[in-house]
């Protein structure tokens, strides 16, 4: 176990200067995984790509991703150096993207969508963690929404660039763009090597051989990471559909679909942006389930108010609300882990795991709700969502705990949770929480 | 936008009779017109603009293309939207150097059509006004 002081021994300086690249680093990530969304399905068409052969490279990256989220998430708990695992996921996208660009024959597509599924799945943790490194479980709310905020400005700019990119150059040069904006990502992790080797808390401790499973289900059946994973898998399969819902509506209606579509895309990134940090502040100060609460809110009223109006300047107002639930759920989700299984040793796998609920929200929901609106219509499809989303905000009122940590006892022993006793120095800087023993 | 005189197909394609061992005997031939590829082809309005792009392209049981399904608008692949067109509302230019695709419609109609959804029957965007008889009209059975 490295010894603590060499971190706490680190300069002001030189953390500052982690801090800032991370900052950066989130910005630029974001940037690249624009690329990778459904814009995958519009270039593979203008490569007279089939329907078929489309659906299923995008299930192959679906299906790897989902698979490889909780594994991944136990493999970068292992890693010791988390900015390795980062900068070697983003080499992994760069490959992707020149694999899309250059040659984009069903092996290399395939191939390419499984290699972003899977680093897609190593790289969030990864960043969760060197978060937890740099700021400590303490100033986590505040160091995520600072990551939240820099992550929609590059979700918002690589949206506008890559839009006008596949607009005026062409859908080729979409995939080069991301292959090229991987360089500037890899250049901002330079400061971080060294800061974010984790501590030793940040580890698995060690254990007998035998144990090991059994350890990992019984961080996985933490009850608070399960009803958040509820809660967090129910918000995304009512989030989810919502664009797609209403993007009949702006194209029957508006005079120009896409910008609109842009616009709904675009705007709730400024207000991530602009919000995010106030969020990790008041996440801190009030606690997470009031923000929870917040963020969960917005999503039955957007649904209520998109069941209200057909106008679409409107509806591209109604998803500022999205901005707001954005913010508070992109933050709650490391943040919520970090207080259940930050000092376990399986923050990541518990990321994973919450990661998985998402995934099975985002992909169950949207040919569910588009089958509700073939056949019952687009506002039942609304009301059906607003169900799912009043049932998450019912979730957090009755069952979500508190995870906000005590500051004063920091070695609080919640129940079951906490499989590793800790103590926690504070140096003036920041403060390091070290683990003990983890009791037999 | 009148129709010059429909690109038409009298009848579906003469397919050879099966042969009783159920291999058509073929032989290699320069295809006697120009001919260009459908799939992933951009669709331009008639002032230039872009109307999307061919997705799909659906044939009926006598095997002769019906539909076309065009996706348009949508930003980075969110959103799109997918109609039907009628196959003869589509012109094509297989001799240029950038063969493309003309449709001589608003984009205000593309937008207002319902999306095309995966069924035998979909509904489909289709000319107002009934061919001029004189133009070998389409079969009877195209009109629902």
């Amino acid at each position: 176990m490295p010894d603590p002081a060499d971190i706490g021994v680190s300069a002001e300086l030189t953390a500052a200067r982690a801090s800032r690249g991370l900052d950066w680093f989130n910005l630029f990530v974001a940037n690249i995984q624009t690329g990778f969304g459904p814009f995958i399905a519009v270039y593979l068409s203008s490569q007279s790509w089939t329907q078929t052969s489309i659906g299923l490279a995008l299930s192959i990256g679906t299906v790897s991703s989902m698979a490889s989220q909780v594994p991944s998430g136990a493999l970068v708990d292992l890693m010791p150096n988390k900015t390795r695992v980062a900068a070697f996921s983003v080499l992994t996208f760069t490959m992707s993207a020149l694999m899309f660009a250059i040659h984009p024959i069903p092996l290399f597509v395939y191939l390419a969508e499984i290699l972003h599924g899977v680093s897609s799945c190593t790289l969030s943790p990864a960043i969760a963690a060197m978060s937890l490194v740099i700021a400590g479980r303490f100033g986590m709310g505040l160091r995520l929404g600072r990551n939240a905020s820099f992550a929609a400005v590059g979700n918002g700019v690589g949206a506008a660039l890559m839009g006008a990119c596949g607009q005026y150059v062409s859908e080729r040069a979409v995939f080069f763009l991301t292959a090229v904006l991987t360089l500037p990502a890899l250049f901002t992790l330079l400061p971080l090597r060294r800061v974010a080797v984790a501590a030793g808390e940040l580890r698995p401790a060690h254990r007998a051989p035998g144990e090991k499973r059994l350890h990992y289900w019984r961080v996985l059946a933490d009850r608070r990471l399960l009803i958040f994973c509820a809660c967090a898998m129910l918000f995304t399969f009512a989030n989810a559909p919502l664009l797609m819902l209403i993007s009949g509506t702006l194209t029957a209606k508006g005079s120009n679909p896409s910008l609109l579509i842009a616009a709904c895309i675009v705007l709730p990134q400024i207000i991530v942006a602009v919000a995010s940090p106030s969020v990790g502040r008041y996440a801190e100060r009030y606690g997470r389930r009031v923000i929870l609460m917040v963020g969960f809110t917005m999503l039955p009223l957007r649904c209520l108010l998109y069941t209200q109006t057909q106008n679409p300047i409107l509806l591209v107002a109604v998803q500022l609300l999205d901005g707001v639930a954005g913010a508070c759920f992109g933050i709650m989700v490391p943040l919520i882990v970090s207080d259940v299984a930050g000092r376990s040793g399986h923050f990541n796998l518990s990321l994973g795991a919450v990661g998985f609920g998402i995934g099975i929200g985002a992909t169950v929901s949207t040919p569910v709700a588009g089958w509700l609106a073939d056949h019952w219509g687009t506002r039942t499809a609304f009301f059906a969502l607003m169900a799912v989303g009043v049932l998450a905000v019912l979730i957090v009122l009755f069952l979500m705990p508190e995870t906000r940590p005590d500051k004063n006892s920091a070695d609080d022993d919640r129940s079951g949770s906490a499989q590793c006793r800790t103590t926690t120095t504070t140096s003036p800087s920041r403060r390091v929480t070290v683990a003990a023993t983890p009791p037999p | 936008m009148r129709k010059e005189a429909p690109p038409q197909l009298p009848t579906a394609p003469t397919v050879a009779d099966t042969p009783p061992g159920g291999v058509v005997d073929a032989h290699v031939e320069r295809m006697n017109v120009a001919v260009m590829s459908i799939l992933g082809k951009r669709v331009k309005g008639a002032k230039g603009e872009d109307l999307g792009r061919v997705v799909d392209v659906l044939a009926d049981a006598s095997g002769r293309v019906r539909i076309a399904v065009i996706d348009f608008g949508g930003f980075l692949g969110v959103g799109n939207h997918r109609i039907a067109v009628d196959w003869p509302l589509l012109r094509f230019n297989p001799d240029d150097n950038d063969p493309s695709l003309l449709l001589s419609l608003s984009p205000e109609k593309l937008r207002t059509a319902p999306e095309y959804k995966d069924n035998p029957r979909p509904q489909t965007l289709m000319e107002v006004t009934p061919p001029v008889p004189t133009a070998a009209a389409a079969p009877a059975d195209v009109k629902k």
